[in-house]
């Protein structure tokens, strides 16, 4: 989280895939660290401990999403908390 | 510092007694139950007296939220906890290894696992009045559970840790009230705690090391028996080291402690023995049908970062063992508790995620009350 965090203040566009079970923990860690808009991709059995073939799958099939979300510029607001 | 009175820049609010307090720490969620006692503006400003520091110096960022932990706020959660002044160093040194970056701060305060950080003070400084070291070692003590108590305090009100919100411990346990535990300084056969990470024998330490509630482990009579005892007890499927290695702490009462320092053993060699023989059979395992299980939390070191440390499961004969920890030192020993009972518990980790012990030196009068009131 707050690599993507770091990243996107770089200008560099990020997704960070989190599990569904700490997707409200990101959001409120996201705009406490004052990126309400933080691109996030919910996946419902990651765990924040796949193995890295269940990654690439997973990857693979929402690479349209991830595109899509590296591709979105940050809503108007984004930085404030 | 100087000698004038330090200037508090939190925003304070004033209340008719104690029970409006009470409603407000509620109502704001700076307690997860617990009463907080009130942190007057007299109680904070001696706390950071003792400290002796800025109060708008800050220790560091305290995950998830990442809150300041300037040494006001860290004073004000002391004075909610109950923490007195003489006590607050301590406080501090656990907060600084809280955030050594290689503990994980951010995914120990997270983690679905109920393991929360245990704060052990370790050498002259565990001698300091107020700490208990016997009958209920883990429980009970002015010192143990009000510097338990504020380093809760500081995980929750400065770094956010919050049940449900961002704790996502889907049980937790009573150790994210307060956990904290002093060294044992009488009937200790062998050097301080603290001297197994690292640091020097004649220091004061406070170590931190995220795990799971007390294990009991009765070790009655002879050295061997109690090895035995522990090397068939140790090798359980339910712990994170089965899927994620990581460390365990062994906690030892004087008495077994002593048993074993008679028949030979240091601490090497103690978790030399308990490395080597404490294992699970790969046939066993297989016979069970829990060597490699569909996921990684049913895999032995299923855990990613682990994949350069596991053998082939499948290449191994059903005589073969296999390791509990990546090596013998990932085995801590700590004696503390009663002395006159057979009694010793495991306390199991997080595993490769993070919250493995780290230990920061204290000063060795850093803990005996200063002058004035406390």
């Amino acid at each position: 989280m707050l690599d993507a965090i770091a990243l996107e203040r770089l200008g560099v566009p990020t997704v960070t895939i989190v599990g569904d079970q700490f997707m409200a923990a990101a959001r409120l860690q996201a705009r406490i660290h004052g990126h309400r808009a933080l691109p996030l991709l919910c996946e419902p059995t990651f765990e924040g401990r796949s193995r890295r073939r269940e990654v690439d799958r997973f990857v693979a099939a929402h690479l349209e999403d991830i595109v899509a979300l590296l591709l979105t510029p940050v809503a108007a607001g984004g930085e404030g908390p | 510092m100087t000698g004038d009175p330090p200037v508090l820049r939190s925003p304070w609010q004033e209340v008719d007694d104690f029970w409006e307090w009470d409603a407000l720490a509620r109502r704001q969620g700076w307690t997860e139950g617990l009463p907080l006692a009130p942190p007057t503006e007299e109680r904070v400003v001696e706390i950071l007296a003792r400290l002796g520091r800025d109060p708008g110096e800050s220790v560091g960022e305290v995950p998830p939220l990442g809150g300041s932990a300037t040494y006001e706020q860290l004073a004000i959660q002391c004075a909610m906890a109950g923490c007195p002044p003489e006590f607050a160093p301590a406080v501090v040194t656990a907060v600084e290894a809280l955030l050594t970056p290689s503990f994980n701060l951010a995914g120990v305060q997270a983690t679905t696992n109920p393991c929360a950080p245990l704060a052990v003070v370790s050498g002259p400084a565990a001698g300091a009045p107020g700490f208990n070291t016997g009958h209920g070692a883990f429980d009970a003590g002015y010192a143990n559970v009000s510097i338990g108590r504020a380093v809760r305090l500081v995980l929750r009100n400065i770094g956010g840790a919050r049940q449900g919100e961002t704790d996502m411990a889907t049980l937790g346990q009573p150790a994210k009230f307060s956990a904290c535990v002093a060294e044992g300084r009488d009937g200790n056969p062998w050097p301080p705690f603290h001297t197994q990470l690292g640091l020097p024998e004649a220091a004061s330490a406070v170590t931190v090391f995220a795990c799971c509630g007390p294990y009991p482990a009765l070790l009655p009579d002879t050295a061997e028996h109690m090895l035995a005892v522990l090397c068939e007890s140790l090798p359980s499927t339910a712990a994170n080291y089965f899927h994620a290695a990581g460390q365990i702490l062994l906690v030892l009462s004087p008495k077994p402690a002593r048993v074993l320092a008679e028949a030979g053993f240091d601490v090497p060699s103690l978790r030399a023995r308990l490395f080597e023989q404490a294992r699970w059979e790969v046939g066993d395992l297989r016979r069970r049908g829990l060597l490699g299980g569909t996921s990684v939390l049913s895999t032995y070191w299923g855990y990613p970062q682990l994949a350069g440390e596991r053998p082939d499961l499948d290449g191994l004969a059903d005589a073969d063992s296999l390791p509990l920890f990546r090596r013998p030192e990932d085995v801590l020993v700590l004696v503390t508790g009663a002395s006159n009972q057979w009694w010793g518990a495991l306390l199991t980790g997080w595993g490769a995620y993070g919250g493995e012990a780290v230990a920061r030196e204290l000063g060795s009068d850093a803990l005996t009350p200063g002058p004035g009131p406390s």
